[in-house]
């Protein structure tokens, strides 16, 4: 479903991410980890299409990616940002009514959407007019992700989910990822925190200063030392 | 390395130098008149009407044979808009091309600015400029062509107190150099006959001088004395009428020319006195050049008298000067120093020791349909006041009962309606800002001159179209054009920059666009017709106009409409969310750059209506721009650049602060007292009254 | 040879450049020449503002009319020699800027860049209608002129050693200041200032200093413009004047020295290069009065403003970067 094929990225001097290949095969959730500044947050956002790649190729489906951020959240790949980044000014029916914008026009009826991601996060319902920047942590994320929803997408991209998030409400955030893949939409979840993430993900991929050093089953990475080193550093 | 660059950019630096230097090379048989007329910038309203003049004077010479057998050629350098400009100018002028005489600016600051210059070349000049400090300067190469403010100040007081023998005299003036000078002038004047003057002054860009007005009134004035240009006098003739004051007034040349009168209904001049350098008798010479009629045919525009024929004679007398003692520029300037009752087309000169060549002036009053009736002459040397042909007419001025100072709180509340409605445009301004900076962060410093631009294009959709409303329509689509077309051609390109980056390219663009005005429309200011009404009528005792309550009704429905849009729409969420975060945004599927284009034609349509809702009341010229900028600037630190209820009150706040202080503070420091309240919002409270406190981009 | 030695030398040569201009050309391309020198030096002082620390200053015109004003209300109005006058009106200059600095700072962006126009406005306003002391509108005139000591010496031959000389030295200490301390922690605060104040840097003082020492100087070309032309009006130091000063120095190129000169000649010069090209299109058979004719002659204004648009959008180091790049990145 999702392919990514010798992608490079550079900024200025710096390689952020070197020769990276990965895939993620339809209806799969895969996890992506590594220490902070590994490079995993620069490889969500080139393939969202926030940063041009120097080289290599990003494949959806079977059509390789070369547009814009906004025409590739209408084919179905939506990018759910590092630190949520709601909108912190709108209600959070407007947060979720914004999110259609990829296959709704303007004047479009989004209750049937609007009422499946209530009854999916039916705390959002609860808090339907409430602004953005007055909720919690934790609702906020529930927030981005049913603004994911929103978008109808095929593919989900999640930055580090669990951030900030005190580990009851990590895991809950994490049941919900589950349950949107066992939907059968496409994961790929980027994560600190292995453990969560490996429990949701069928494989994983681990980078190290732009390169990928190891991948492989879940069940296989939780007990790869080379895993605690790309994180803890060679000793 | 780095010093080497250095001296290479000297180097850069005087090769135009060098190129500027090369002289033209001067033809035998012509003989050049030079002249530094400003065609460029603020000054070029009465700069570009004296080079017209001069332009057809030479013609007409050259047409009746030239001077000794040489044609006369007429070299003007612009004097720009500053002193600095003009002296460079007049350098220029001298340096490049060997003159006998020459015709120059016809502002004072730049009269005073070139005497030094004129003084050192030794060679005659013609100007206009009537302050008094000129004479100061002694310079015995200047000659005043037109009577200097003192004649007018003195023919001013003398149809207040001999003609019209009225006893408190009220002056309103115009805050520069030519206001001040005036009403200076005038109290000296007065006191001198033991009258204390009551004054209220009130800026150029000014656009509701009632409040100054009925100050006076309220003081007890029982005549109006009026010092101003072309725009603003017709601004104080219409807040007159409007308030009902029924007092006589005596005006200056700017209510003798139809740059203002053109912009007044006729019942808003009748009764109204005012000075005219020149009556044109048609029976007179220069009626076989026909001249007026010719000027106006070829450069559309209705010559003023007062400018045009000074400097038509002018030229003919230094033609002449010419003819009889040759081209030495002493032998000249001695000539035109020496003129007696030297018979001209519009009327005798003499030069008097000080330079000025005219000392009369003329006293006319209007009568119906803005017909000018002359009153009598007025003539410094002589003083008294001659009788004339109308002096029966002076009696029927007096009003039959003086007018009544309404009541305190009616006054203020007409100054409250009055601030309201000039503060609903810049309201409108105001939204524009904010609208686009919420968006796209950019501070779109051009707004005012869109503003401008927009009431222009509306002069010219109307003039086009044949009717009001489509023409008006059209303007606006224009603007919302324009504004798309910003879009795509400066704020695309630069949407990466650094803030400052940005802030420049918007006044550059602002410059362009300004000067593109200049060039099209012109430097006078012009009336816009109005689909509603601009008579005004009297509602309990608050003069309004139809005109006026469609602004506040517009202004209140655009504010409701903006409301609605983004905070009941989708596509208002959609807005708002970028605004908030962009990429976040991009993330969302948002069309970002689809969102950018229409916020920029929402601003493109806003600045559009305004220009076209101040056009009809408070009319418009190129160089309006700016101080709506200004003051629309402060509207919006007022009330925070983050807010559309703070833009909408920030404007209607500086609209009151202006008329307010107008009226109870001080006419003449109340645009002070607006900036002083917008630095220190700046200071104390940067996110003005309804912002959020946020982390500034940039 | 030393940077130092090096950068005399130049700076000689530059004044033997001058020196040359001075013999061999007129009074109007001097009279420019002037002029334009007048704008380097305000330009460096707006540089040391905008262009090291990053403070967005559309007043400097306000500083210049600070000086050129106090300097001539004091000669003229107290009769005060030159020696006591000059010093007074760069003091006052000094003190005003430190005392709008200091909440000034705070702001950023365009925050700040309204604040300083509204610090512009407020003494445009002030010199307009203070008529009591600055004579209001029509200004001060009778100025004593600086080179009213050589009458025999035409003016613009007689100020080009002054402005000259003293346009060097701004120029030579702008660059000493650039290299110094106080220059690299302007720059760093200009670059990331919660960097700058991680490596102990007072923020703070920094901006008030550079903004003080832009002061100055502008101060210092509004003495030299008074005791030049001899009159002075609030006219000569609106904020369309700000404004001009920081199109200079953008497209001459922000943050140097070299593009606060580039910036300030090329823009004194532009308009009259234009009307050049206006005269020589109408001698080369164009008509005087068609579209081309028109804009060159009457419209530089616009051309300025799209010249200005154009470096901001496709040079954005300005006329010295251009440079730097044409002549190799050495540096």
């Amino acid at each position: 479903m999702l392919k990514v094929d010798s992608l490079s990225v550079r900024y200025g001097a710096v390689q952020a991410l070197d020769n990276v290949s990965l895939h993620v095969a339809a209806g799969e959730t895969v996890a992506l980890l590594g220490a902070n500044g590994a490079g995993k947050t620069t490889l969500l956002r080139t393939l969202s299409g926030l940063v041009k790649p120097a080289s290599g190729a990003m494949i959806l489906g079977d059509a390789v990616l070369t547009v814009g951020a906004e025409a590739r959240v209408r084919l179905g790949l939506v990018h759910v940002p590092e630190r949520r980044r709601i909108f912190g000014g709108l209600t959070v029916e407007e947060n979720l009514k914004v999110a259609a914008s990829a296959w709704a026009g303007a004047a479009a009826d989004l209750s049937g959407d609007l009422d499946k991601i209530y009854a999916f996060l039916p705390r959002l319902k609860e808090r339907r007019a409430q602004l953005g920047w007055s909720m919690s942590g934790g609702e906020q994320q529930m927030l981005a992700i049913g603004r994911a929803l929103m978008a109808r997408p095929k593919v989900l991209l999640l930055d580090e989910p669990s951030l900030g998030l005190a580990p009851r409400i990590a895991q809950d955030v994490f049941d919900r990822v589950a349950e949107i893949a066992r939907q059968g939409v496409t994961v790929l979840v980027v994560e600190q925190n292995t453990a969560l993430a490996l429990k949701v993900a069928s494989r994983g991929y681990v980078l190290e200063t732009g390169r990928i050093v190891t991948d492989g089953a879940s069940t296989a990475l939780l007990n790869d030392p080379k895993v605690r080193e790309a994180y803890l550093g060679r000793a | 390395m780095r010093f080497r660059n250095h001296a290479f950019a000297l180097m850069l630096g005087l090769l135009p130098a060098m190129v500027a230097t090369a002289g033209r090379a001067q033809n035998e048989d012509e003989i050049v008149l030079g002249a530094t007329c400003a065609v460029t910038g603020q000054l070029a309203a009465t700069g570009l009407t004296v080079f017209h003049a001069l332009e057809m004077a030479v013609e007409d010479v050259n047409a009746a044979g030239g001077v000794n057998g040489k044609k006369l050629r007429l070299v003007n350098e612009d004097a720009g808009s500053s002193n600095s400009s003009a002296v460079t100018a007049y350098i220029k002028l001298v340096q490049q091309h060997k003159i006998p005489f020459a015709f120059i600016s016809s502002y004072s600051p730049q009269i005073i600015a070139q005497s030094t210059e004129i003084a050192r070349v030794g060679i005659g000049a013609m100007h206009a400029g009537g302050a008094t400090d000129i004479e100061a300067l002694n310079n015995s190469y200047l000659f005043r062509i037109k009577p200097p403010d003192q004649v007018n100040t003195k023919a001013v007081a003398s149809v207040a107190l001999d003609d019209l023998k009225k006893k408190k005299p009220g002056l309103i003036y115009v805050q520069n150099d030519y206001g001040q000078g005036f009403a200076r002038g005038l109290e000296e004047i007065f006191a001198a006959r033991g009258i204390a003057m009551i004054k209220e002054s009130y800026g150029p860009g000014d656009n509701d001088m009632s409040a100054q007005l009925q100050s006076l009134v309220n003081q007890g004035a029982d005549v109006l004395l009026t010092a101003g240009f072309n725009r603003d006098s017709a601004l104080v003739l219409r807040a007159r009428k409007a308030l009902g004051i029924t007092l006589p007034v005596v005006g200056q040349q700017a209510l003798g020319v139809s740059a203002t009168t053109d912009l007044l209904e006729a019942d808003e001049l009748t009764g109204i006195y005012a000075l005219v350098d020149a009556v044109l008798d048609e029976r007179k010479a220069y009626d076989k050049t026909d001249f007026l009629r010719r000027y106006e045919e070829r450069y559309k525009l209705k010559p003023d008298p007062s400018f045009i024929t000074n400097y038509y004679d002018g030229v003919w007398m230094v033609a002449d000067a010419i003819k009889q003692v040759g081209e030495d520029p002493k032998k000249v300037r001695d000539f035109i120093a020496g003129l007696k009752d030297y018979n001209a087309l519009t009327r005798a000169y003499t030069t008097d020791a000080k330079g000025n060549m005219t000392n009369d002036v003329v006293i006319v009053r209007y009568a119906e349909n803005k017909v000018q009736i002359p009153v009598r002459m007025f003539s410094a040397l002589s003083g008294a006041a001659a009788p004339g042909p109308d002096q029966s007419a002076s009696d029927d001025t007096t009003p039959a009962a003086p007018t009544a100072a309404p009541s305190a709180i009616k006054a203020a509340m007409q100054t409250m309606f009055n601030g309201i409605a000039i503060g609903c445009i810049y309201a409108l301004l105001a939204l524009g800002f904010v609208l686009v900076y919420e968006a796209t962060g950019v501070v779109n410093f051009a707004n005012g001159q869109f503003v401008v631009i927009g009431a222009f294009l509306g002069i010219s959709g109307i003039a086009a179209l044949g009717a009001t409303v489509p023409g008006t329509m059209l303007a606006l689509a224009a603007m919302i054009g324009l504004g798309i077309l910003f879009f795509f051609v400066v704020y695309r390109p630069l949407q990466t920059s650094p803030v400052v980056t940005v802030i420049v390219g918007t006044i550059a663009v602002g410059i362009i666009v300004q000067n593109i005005g200049l060039l099209i429309w012109g430097p006078l200011p012009q009336r816009l017709p109005s689909p509603f009404g601009v008579t005004p009528i009297s509602v309990s005792g608050i003069v309004v106009s139809a005109h006026i309550v469609a602004v506040i009704a517009i202004t209140a429905l655009v504010v409701a409409g903006l409301y609605l849009l983004l905070y009941r729409t989708v596509i208002g969420a959609r807005m708002r969310a970028v605004a908030q975060d962009a990429e976040a945004a991009k993330l969302m599927g948002i069309n970002v750059a689809g969102i950018y284009a229409l916020t920029w034609a929402l601003a493109g349509g806003l600045a559009g209506l305004g220009g076209l809702l101040m056009g009809p009341v408070w009319f418009v010229d190129a160089s309006m721009g700016d101080a709506l900028a200004l003051k629309s600037f402060a509207a919006t630190i007022i009330g925070g650049f983050g807010s559309v209820p703070g833009a909408v009150l920030g404007g209607l706040i500086v609209g009151l602060a202006e008329s307010l202080g107008a009226a109870y503070i001080s006419s003449t420091y109340k645009d002070a007292l607006v900036f002083l309240l917008m630095v220190g919002f700046l200071i104390a409270r940067p996110q003005g009254l309804f912002g959020e406190a946020r982390g500034d981009r940039g | 040879m030393s940077a130092d030695k090096r950068q005399l030398i130049w700076l000689a040569l530059a004044a033997a450049l001058l020196a040359v201009a001075g013999l061999t050309l007129e009074g109007y391309s001097l009279r420019l020449l002037n002029l334009a020198l007048l704008n380097v030096i305000t330009v460096i002082g707006l540089n040391f503002a905008y262009g090291y620390c990053g403070i967005i200053h559309l007043g400097q015109a306000a500083f210049v009319g600070i000086g050129a004003y106090v300097t001539a209300l004091t000669t003229v109005k107290l009769s005060w020699p030159l020696w006591a006058s000059v010093p007074t009106a760069l003091i006052a200059s000094a003190v005003f800027a430190l005392i709008v600095s200091v909440p000034l700072i705070r702001l950023k962006g365009h925050y700040l860049a309204l604040a300083t126009v509204g610090v512009n406005v407020i003494l445009e306003l002030v010199a307009k209608n203070w008529i009591e002391v600055t004579n209001g509108y029509n200004g001060v005139p009778g100025i004593p002129r600086l080179t009213d000591a050589w009458p025999a010496v035409p003016t613009e031959k007689a100020f080009l050693p002054i402005v000259g000389a003293m346009a060097l030295v701004v120029i030579w200490l702008a660059l000493r200041l650039r290299h110094s301390h106080l220059g690299r922690a302007m720059i760093a605060v200009r670059d990331d200032e919660t960097a700058a104040v991680t490596v102990g840097i007072d923020v703070g003082r920094i901006k008030v200093l550079a903004f003080t020492l832009s002061g100055v100087v502008g101060a210092l070309s509004g003495v030299l413009f008074a005791h030049y032309t001899g009159f002075i009006s609030p006219t000569d130091f609106a904020v369309a004047q700000s404004i001009l000063f920081l199109m200079m120095l953008v497209v001459g190129g922000e943050a140097s020295v070299l593009g606060a000169i580039l910036g300030a000649v090329a823009l004194t010069f532009l308009p009259e290069l234009m009307r050049d090209l206006a005269a020589a299109y109408v001698s080369a058979g164009g008509g005087e009065k068609d579209v081309i004719a028109r804009m060159l002659k009457d419209g530089y204004l616009v051309v300025y403003g799209l010249i200005t648009l154009a470096v901001l959008m496709a040079l954005p180091k300005g006329l010295a970067g251009l440079i730097t790049k044409l002549r190799g990145a050495r540096s």
